[in-house]
């Protein structure tokens, strides 16, 4: 009984989970004794690329962006020099679309991501949608959230941050 | 009668590459691989955009059927013409490693490693190459499944492996697709 209630307490509190600074309640991170020191100056610009959808839960592949920004402005970083991109081109595409498309394309259910993309977007997160699957799954530009944008493709959207000095995370 | 006949001598000779998708049209550059979808795009393009672009593959196709992520390379290029990039400013390279070695090969060798299915990828991949697009195969993977040069489709080319195709690419200003 102990062990279980131990148990359900590691599960509902991962290691000492620091909220903010930017964002609070979702994003948070754990203090690290790091060895790879951030050379004063530095500018992160990196993108990560979310295909799946989490009905009824918090995107994750979202969330992990959100605690790149945590983690790093927790940690010294200005905010001004984190600039973090999403790339979105599968089912996740529809957790970018307003209250009304969710609830019309998903039995009335309500978007678990939206409140969190509304405040990565006001922070300048970038939420760019591959064209190509949103045309596939019938999503058009007026059924994203204000401030989503649209790529030709993923591929294209990928090649053009890249190019621009985005660094690709690798999962 | 012949025209049901020519009609469907028509759709089995192309059943893969014109699989038309609603919303999507044929593409500037290869018409009959990777359809594409105009799109009203909010990410600018500015004129003099380059695209150098690294694909990796290592998952295979079901036999007989045309390889998805190769046509996603179709249509990145298609697409990219599309909005009126100039062909040569869209430089591709898929490099194969794993399962997916298998579409690389010749249609006998093919057949005999599949139940003597067609390789469902192989036009595609002549058409790309015909555009320009390069294939590499890991050579590791190619030891570590008994295949030799002599058994790829021509104009793919062999690696000393995938990891390094992947960091001679990337060197020379190429961008990872990550997908």
């Amino acid at each position: 009984m102990i062990r279980t209630l131990i148990l359900a307490a590691l599960l509902a509190t991962p290691a000492l989970a620091t909220d903010g600074p930017v964002f609070m309640g979702f994003g948070s991170h754990t203090p690290v004794e790091y060895d790879l020191v951030i050379p004063k100056g530095t500018v992160l610009r990196h993108v990560y690329d979310v295909t799946a959808a989490t009905p009824g839960k918090r995107n994750p592949g979202f969330e992990t962006a959100a605690r790149f920004i945590n983690s790093h402005v927790g940690n010294g970083v200005a905010l001004r020099d984190v600039a973090v991109a999403v790339v979105i081109h599968g089912p996740a595409i529809a957790e970018l679309t307003r209250a009304p498309v969710y609830a019309a394309r998903n039995n009335g259910a309500t978007n678990a991501s939206q409140a969190m993309v509304e405040e990565m977007l006001a922070k300048g997160v970038r939420f760019v949608v591959c064209g190509q699957a949103a045309n596939a799954m019938g999503v058009k530009k007026a059924d994203l959230l204000p401030g989503v944008e649209l790529a030709i493709s993923a591929s294209s959207a990928h090649a053009i941050l890249q190019a621009q000095g985005y660094t690709l995370n690798p999962f | 009668m012949i025209r049901a006949a020519l009609l469907s001598l028509m759709l089995l000779s192309a059943p893969v590459l014109a699989q038309s998708r609603e919303g999507f049209v044929a593409g500037p550059v290869l018409p009959d691989v990777g359809p594409i979808a105009p799109v009203d795009s909010d990410l600018p393009l500015p004129k003099g955009t380059k695209f150098k672009i690294d694909f990796d593959i290592a998952a295979k196709a079901t036999p007989g059927t045309l390889s998805r992520q190769i046509e996603t390379a179709a249509r990145t290029l298609n697409m990219h013409v599309a909005a009126g990039v100039p062909k040569e400013n869209v430089q591709i390279v898929l490099i194969f490693h794993g399962p997916s070695a298998a579409d690389l090969l010749k249609p006998e060798v093919y057949a005999a490693r599949n139940d003597g299915k067609a390789n469902g990828s192989m036009e595609a991949i002549r058409k790309l190459i015909g555009a320009g697009v390069e294939f590499y195969l890991c050579g590791q993977t190619a030891a570590g499944q008994k295949i030799t040069k002599a058994d790829l489709l021509p104009g793919v080319k062999m690696s000393l492996s995938a990891i390094t195709a992947h960091a001679v690419y990337q060197q020379r200003g190429y961008t990872l697709n990550p997908f």
